[in-house]
């Protein structure tokens, strides 16, 4: 029941700043909020565009978004694949060296965010300047939520949009965007999304991404 | 396929036992899934995915605490008995305790059978290498013991071993993860010594459910999986933890999926037959001395051989009539459950839930807090005025500074001046049985999964207990060589004021347990509260840090008149202050178990209180 209650106010919140009316995404940090305004009253009827063309390239740099195990999980099938790259889960700009792609894996946990020493608002300033460094140095952005339905939720959200919009290309566990959320970021700002069904198809997509 | 294989094969090995009525040969050599080579077995993999499916102990689907979507959901908390019950944060391991019950054994059987199969179903939480408490009241008699079995400081463990950098940091984190933050665990020790002195059946019958459950397996919950997660670059490296607790392909187990533990099924099949000695003398005690050594640590052959749980004299408070009995040193649990029952028995009885109650509860914790932080340690080796913490009139002197008016900071009393001196001085369970004898037991590994050093080939991780200790030396609470640290653990017993078992109590929750229990018990008796409203009601814990509030407060109007009072830094607390569960004994006899619902802020306790 509390926890019912709890979840009630988180869905309240949304849909009182769906209510807010529908602004321009722009591709800065500061615009999330824009993203989610926008989401609910076409969410079932937006369809992702998948990806059509080769854009990344090697090396790769992973890292976390909101510090749950999902980014070590996607480096765990990507080592199947043979695919190499460098994880680090608070990346900051000075781990850019001379990747060439940063992937951002999307899912908030408390303990994850408590065990990295940092919170909610420090993890999104984390990416913030991340995210701008690796702009600055012409790094392709890959955005991922591969949590499924487990990984949604008021601290998981908050790290969706300030990454995906900012994202050459997203992937996403299709059971975790039931509401549509990430498919309206990208269908908004024109980034190439495609839905998978489980975390180790994860491999049945990406590497169509790198030239 | 390897887990498949493993079960297979261990299953022909356990008929072939079975068949020749013999023993199961001892293992030489920690890898249980050594002879598993073929690949292309014969066997039959419908008949094995059939076994598969099958946990040791069926999980009702009224005790799963997620949907169909595998999101978190809440379960009911009550149960009732009229013989015997066990409550601990899995059904399954309630369940085996009273099973037990339900084959005869007592409450000391029944408590210790749960603890075993808490080791297999919450292996992040306590296991062969942790450590914990235990406070039993023998209805016979009439009289309680308490029985310390937590993890001492090696011998060649000094604070000075852990480096620190030029910004008084310690490197690598070595107090609170590898070889040189684990202590020597007690569990085994403590486990068979309740058995062997207050127990009424073998080792071999109450571990027995354990073995099983381990090796026939018990399903992931969104609790577990969480905790697994949270160290998945450990589990990750590891080929034997990946075979336990990740999926086939190295990933999230899903809730609901099955989880065995053969490494640990064999280790509890070595304490069945050897007693404690297969943990402190043999192959289990090498193996763990050689991990903490490779892991940086200085635990010896030595230390395990030397570790013996000890009892020590109950601390005893009382609250309104009722008679509370809880752990002395090393803990602090008991000692400061007491002295703040005692200072909120000298302040009026407010309105369930009001600012008023809220406030006060806040100032007495604060007053509390600042004692614990200077009074306590291990009595074996400092003097802690015990007597004096616990005295009345000292928390008349206390409960006087209380202004209800405005929230303060507060600088220690003087239980000294109340003190004769002659020192008469998590994971977690209770268990009442059908005779009134109630057992609460907390143990624990510390941290989740403890110091992150997995016991190759016995299925198990060692505690991180030596983190409790302050840094640097000089203090009560400084690491020495044998010593224990400080805990808060404060497994209870409560007796009415006609002298009938009333309650048993216990929570994990670091610092947090006293505050929880406390609160627990004060509900019970001021209010009137049965026991699942007792423990699912809202709770506050206050260091003069942090405002410690449970989520039932969130969004509450009272939070902004406490604030208003002066309170500040408000935060949840985890576990919604401490994870009680407990059993009441109802004037007409029945028992009523349960336990709190909330188990950090992302997913339900998977607690259940079982009986018969």
């Amino acid at each position: 029941m509390k926890r019912t209650i709890v979840v009630l106010l988180a869905v309240m919140m949304l849909l009182s700043l769906v209510a807010c009316g529908e602004g321009k995404p722009e591709a800065t940090l500061e615009s999330s909020s824009s993203a989610l305004e926008s989401t609910e009253a076409n969410a079932s009827a937006v369809e992702p565009v998948g990806l059509t063309e080769a854009f990344a390239e090697y090396p790769i740099l992973i890292t976390s978004g909101g510090q749950s195990a999902d980014f070590q999980m996607v480096g765990t099938v990507l080592k199947k694949q043979n695919m190499d790259f460098f994880s680090n889960g608070v990346a900051t700009s000075a781990e850019i060296r001379d990747n060439k792609t940063l992937i951002i894996v999307v899912g908030g946990s408390s303990k994850g965010l408590g065990a990295a020493g940092i919170d909610a608002n420090g993890e999104l300033a984390r990416l913030e300047e991340l995210i701008n460094a690796a702009k600055t140095a012409g790094l392709s952005i890959i955005a991922m939520h591969t949590g499924g339905v487990v990984r949604r939720g008021e601290l998981s959200d908050k790290f969706i949009a300030p990454v995906f919009e900012n994202a050459d290309y997203a992937i996403v566990v299709k059971d975790g965007d039931q509401d549509g959320l990430m498919a309206s970021i990208c269908s908004k700002s024109g980034i190439p999304c495609d839905y998978i069904d489980s975390i180790s198809d994860v491999v049945t997509v990406l590497p169509a991404a790198f030239k | 396929m390897k887990k498949l294989l493993a079960l297979l094969l261990s299953l022909v090995m356990v008929f072939a036992m079975v068949a020749c009525d013999a023993k199961p040969a001892e293992p030489t050599d920690p890898d249980p899934t050594e002879s598993e080579t073929s690949e292309g077995t014969s066997a039959d993999p419908t008949q094995t995915e059939t076994e598969d499916m099958s946990p040791y102990i069926e999980l009702p689907e009224e005790f799963r605490t997620w949907d169909e979507n595998g999101m978190p959901k809440d379960i009911t908390r009550l149960g009732t008995a009229e013989n015997g019950m066990t409550v601990s944060l899995r059904y399954e391991a309630s369940k085996v305790g009273t099973e037990i019950m339900e084959k005869g054994g007592n409450a000391i059987d029944a408590a210790v059978a749960t603890a075993f199969a808490q080791f297999v179903c919450l292996p992040e939480m306590c296991g062969i290498g942790g450590g914990g408490l235990l406070t039993f009241y023998s209805a016979e008699t009439g009289e309680t013991a308490c029985l310390t079995f937590r993890e001492v400081a090696p011998m060649f463990q000094t604070s000075d071993l852990w480096v620190e950098d030029n910004e008084g940091n310690i490197i690598g984190d070595h107090k609170r993860f590898g070889g040189l933050a684990s202590g020597v665990p007690g569990e085994v020790a403590g486990l068979c010594y309740a058995l062997d002195k207050w127990g009424t059946m073998s080792l071999a019958d109450v571990i027995q459910p354990a073995i099983d459950m381990a090796r026939q397996g018990y399903v992931a919950t969104p609790a577990l999986i969480s905790n697994i997660m949270n160290i998945y670059d450990v589990m990750i490296k590891s080929e034997e933890l990946t075979e336990i607790y990740l999926n086939e392909d190295g990933l999230s187990l899903k809730p609901g999926e099955l989880i065995r533990n053969e490494y640990m099924a064999r280790a509890l099949e070595m304490i069945r037959d050897q007693g404690s000695d297969a943990v402190y003398k043999g192959a289990i005690a090498e193996q763990m001395v050689k991990v903490t050594q490779s892991a940086g640590g200085v635990m010896t052959m030595e230390d395990l051989a030397n570790y013996k749980p000890w009892e020590g004299e109950p601390v005893m408070g009382s609250y309104r009539g009722y008679t509370v009995y809880s752990s002395p040193s090393p803990s602090s649990g008991g000692t400061f459950l007491a002295e703040m029952l005692n200072i909120m028995e000298c302040l009026p009885v407010q309105e369930f839930n009001s600012v008023e109650l809220w406030h006060q509860l806040a100032e007495v914790q604060k007053m509390v807090w600042v004692d614990r932080a200077v009074y306590s340690g291990d009595t074996r080796f400092v003097d802690v005025p015990t007597k004096g913490l616990t005295d009345k009139d000292y928390a008349k002197s206390l409960a006087a500074k209380v202004d209800m008016t405005k929230a303060q900071s507060f600088t220690q009393g003087n239980p000294w001046e109340y003190d004769d001196r002659e020192h008469p001085e998590t994971t977690t369970l209770s268990v009442v049985d059908k005779d009134g004898n109630m057992v609460s037991i907390t143990h624990t590994l510390n941290l989740g999964f403890g110091n992150q050093v997995y016991v190759d080939g016995y299925g198990f991780f060692m505690n991180n207990q030596l983190d409790d200790f302050v840094e640097g030396s000089g203090y009560a609470n400084s690491l020495e060589p044998g010593k224990a640290p400080l805990s808060s653990m404060s497994p209870s017993v409560v007796i009415d004021p006609d002298g009938k078992p009333f309650m048993a109590i216990s929570a994990p929750g670091g610092i947090q347990i006293y505050p929880g229990v406390a609160q627990v018990i004060m509900f019970a008796i001021d209010y009137g509260f049965g026991i699942d409203e007792a423990i699912n009601s809202p709770r506050v814990a206050d260091y003069g840090f942090a405002f410690f509030y449970s989520l039932e407060l969130e969004g509450s109007p009272v939070l902004g008149e406490l604030e208003k009072l002066g309170h500040a830094n408000f935060t949840v607390g985890w576990g919604t202050i401490a994870v009680p569960v407990g059993i009441m004994i109802m004037p007409d006899g029945t028992l009523e178990g349960s336990t709190e619902s909330n188990y950090g802020v992302e997913n339900f306790s998977d607690g259940a209180a079982i009986g018969y």
